[in-house]
């Protein structure tokens, strides 16, 4: 993935995610993925568009989304309903927005698509030949991976 | 001869949703995330504002507009929805209603779509996250 | 190569002749401390070294899982050998970095934290111990031997036992008679010479502690940089092994190309300039793999823009470490480190902090976070910059990135390795100009 991408979906991440859920929100190490991936639970999908093709997974474990969901709400949502869905959907935009914004402001057109959720167990995502980086986000209330994959179009 | 004891009113602040004739204001949400439309109506709700209408997209919020229309005093638009989307939303209620009052809500700042929808009559936007302190403020701006 | 190996040979014997202790080595073991007690573990089983700290946890694994851990992208588990010895372990885990070896186990990889990692020592297999009784608390089973070394005394772990790689044999619980021999691979080695046996020990400590890796394309280096090896440590009177981390630096310190990690001086642009013929397309584009802070990226640009001031050129470079390639699209150099070419081409602009870019130059390469193991859609390519890349992935690996860069390649384009690294594989033929090593792909 082209290296000015990187930055921003970091800094777009840990600062809406400190922002939304204002609890400590640390970075892990960055990788790269290329296989398909085992989804942990509630995974959102923001597409991209403009300069590039490709698209940004927020992927979590179902308690990390309930308690994150309940964070923003200010209740306490106990079920994945449509409320729970719409919030991390809402977040997984934010999030991807925010990043858009600065490529946008270092001179990348990127667009975004309407959001997606997905939930359920055992659930994989398999990519023809693109490579992810994986951005790992520790919160209090669990672990939640970005991971980007993007495209240069020709 | 007990007399009643007149105690001040501490808490001067008078709810911000309410108008000079203690009649609060009337607010269309329109906005296609459920979590979007429950935080905007909390934060007005709990400052005196009246919901009076919801839509999911930009769309169903031309024709709640009309609906409403003239017991209406502010919209909240969602510039990223399915069917219409906001900034198209926007152009047709200001056909309908050139002295509509309609703030847009983005996840995008600086775009040049929050600038389209400046220059087609939105009175103001805010940039997500929002915050209760954001959108009064921006709320109140807009109202004066 | 029989002729290299004679001489090598003839050399050690002659040397062993000179020296007191008749002692050959021919078993090599990495060695670490836990609850201070020494142990050693078989070379061959060592992947590479490790730090890290706050492993995942998985549940329902045994107590002994500290967690999991991701290793460059590979989910690997983590044993703490502590907890699985039953002694008292350090709750602090998640606040510091724990040593870690990592192995090579059959087919798996595994994660074993210990307290501190030592360093290589050669044995000679004869003088281990079997098991004594001395050492019963741990089990039995997990003891190949034990050896004294220097006064000291290494416990010899089979860790395929003690990762339940192995069937269990009730016969093991017995303590073994003193006559037991180690085990049976390391008899095998001593029907090998005592010079492949060295170059076998250098190559294994390589590529655990360098991650370099001696085949076809650099073998003929290897063997004279140990010739030249040998002949250095015996005037500093210490043996020809690595022993560690940093012996494997020195010893590697020859390999790196000309110009490595810096922009490639005037006489080697004379060389790349005889290599470029104009082949009349209007674009041009080249790919640098693993190209670190971008050195050879903006080199090539920079001559090519001189070259053919009208073609259109594109260079794709990458690096799977995150903190090289990050720093690529800014780069700064000291004044210093600017050859005249790219001064005088005004190529370069002084900024307060250094020299950099100028962006009719950057914008002709596209730095980008990547593993070349992913694959990596890339247009017809009429130069590949590899220099000093191949060597430092296994032998299989090499094999298929070289396929993979022969698939790449136009016809007739050129592939430019390190300065000590040399294809033997059919389709490729060698281009001379100075010291640059280049080939050239021949299509069929």
């Amino acid at each position: 993935m082209r290296v000015e991408y990187i930055n921003p979906f970091v800094e777009a991440a840990f600062n809406i995610l400190t922002e939304v859920l204002k609890t400590e929100v640390k970075r892990g190490e960055l990788y790269l993925k290329s296989s398909s991936m085992p989804v942990l639970g509630v995974t959102a999908i923001v597409g991209l568009a403009g300069d590039v093709e490709g698209r940004v997974l927020f992927d979590m474990a179902e308690t990390t989304a309930l308690t994150v969901a309940s964070a923003m709400n200010g209740e306490k949502i106990e079920k994945n309903d449509e409320l729970c869905k719409a919030t991390i959907t809402e977040l997984a935009n934010m999030i991807t927005a925010q990043a858009v914004t600065k490529l946008h402001e270092i001179g990348f057109q990127f667009d975004l698509t309407p959001p997606a959720i997905f939930t359920g167990k055992n659930m994989e995502i398999t990519d023809v030949a693109i490579e992810a980086l994986i951005v790992p986000i520790e919160t209090t209330f669990g672990k939640i991976e970005i991971n980007v994959a993007i495209r240069e179009k020709k | 001869m007990k007399t009643k004891m007149d105690f001040p009113n501490i808490n001067k602040r008078k709810p911000e949703g309410l108008k000079e004739n203690g009649k609060p204001f009337r607010v269309l949400i329109v906005d296609d995330s459920m979590f979007v439309t429950k935080q905007i109506g909390q934060i007005l709700t709990s400052e005196g504002f009246d919901v009076a209408g919801t839509a999911s997209n930009g769309e169903a919020g031309l024709e709640k507009y009309k609906e409403l229309y003239p017991k209406v005093d502010l919209v909240t638009m969602d510039i990223t929805m399915p069917v219409m989307d906001g900034v198209t939303s926007l152009e047709k209620i200001m056909e309908f209603d050139k002295n509509a009052n309609i703030i847009m809500i983005s996840a995008l700042g600086k775009q040049d779509l929050v600038k389209k929808s400046l220059l087609l009559g939105a009175k103001n936007y805010i940039v997500k996250p929002l915050d209760r302190k954001k959108v009064l403020e921006r709320v109140m701006m807009t109202l004066k | 190569m029989s002729s290299v190996d004679n001489e090598l040979e003839n050399t050690i014997q002659e040397q062993e002749q000179q020296e007191q202790q008749k002692a050959r080595i021919d078993f090599k073991m990495v060695t670490f401390s836990l609850a201070n007690r020494d142990y050693g573990i078989d070379i061959m089983k060592v992947k590479e070294i490790s730090k890290a700290r706050n492993f995942t946890i998985v549940p329902n694994t045994p107590p002994y899982v500290e967690g999991v851990h991701n290793l460059r992208g590979e989910i690997i588990s983590i044993i703490n050998l502590r907890k699985m010895f039953h002694l008292t372990f350090n709750e602090k885990l998640k606040e510091e970095d724990v040593d870690i070896l990592i192995l090579r186990l059959e087919d798996n990889i595994i994660g074993m934290i210990v307290d501190s990692v030592d360093n290589v020592v050669g044995i000679d297999s004869s003088t281990i111990q079997p098991r004594h009784p001395l050492f019963a608390d741990i089990n039995m089973k997990y003891i190949n031997g034990v050896v004294e070394v220097n006064k000291k005394l290494y416990v010899i772990l089979d860790v395929e036992r003690v990762f339940g790689m192995e069937e269990e044999s009730l016969e093991d619980e017995v303590i073994a008679p003193k006559t037991a021999p180690p085990a049976a691979a390391i008899k095998k080695k001593q029907a090998i010479s005592g010079a492949e046996l060295e170059f076998d020990f250098i190559k294994e400590t390589l590529s655990t502690f360098k991650q370099f890796h001696i085949s076809d394309l650099n073998r003929d280096w290897a063997y004279a940089r140990l010739q030249e090896w040998r002949k250095i440590r015996k005037t500093q009177n210490k043996g020809v092994q690595l022993e560690n981390i940093e012996d494997a630096d020195d010893f590697l310190e020859e390999f790196y190309s000309t110009y490595c990690n810096m922009l490639w001086g005037d006489d080697y642009k004379k060389h790349v300039d005889g290599l470029l013929k104009d082949s009349g397309k209007s674009a041009l584009n080249i790919w640098s793999p693993n190209c670190g802070k971008g050195y050879d990226a903006y080199s090539i640009a920079c001559i090519l823009r001189l070259k053919f001031p009208k073609q259109r050129i594109k260079v794709w470079a990458s690096d799977q470490e995150l903190l090289n390639i990050s720093a690529a699209p800014n780069l700064l150099l000291p004044l210093q480190r600017v050859p005249k070419y790219f001064i005088e081409a005004k190529f370069v602009q002084e900024t307060e902090a250094g020299y950099q870019f100028v962006k009719s130059i950057k914008d002709i390469i596209l730095f980008e976070y990547h593993d070349i193991l992913h694959s990596t859609p890339l247009p017809e390519l009429d130069i590949i910059l590899a220099r000093d890349v191949l060597s430092f992935y296994s032998q299989a690996l090499q094999e298929k990135l070289l396929d993979q860069f022969k698939e790449k390649i136009a016809d007739k384009g050129i592939l430019i390795i390190g300065t000590h690294e040399r294809i033997k594989k059919s389709g490729f033929t060698e281009l001379k100009s100075g010291n640059i090593i280049a080939y050239r792909n021949e299509k069929d």
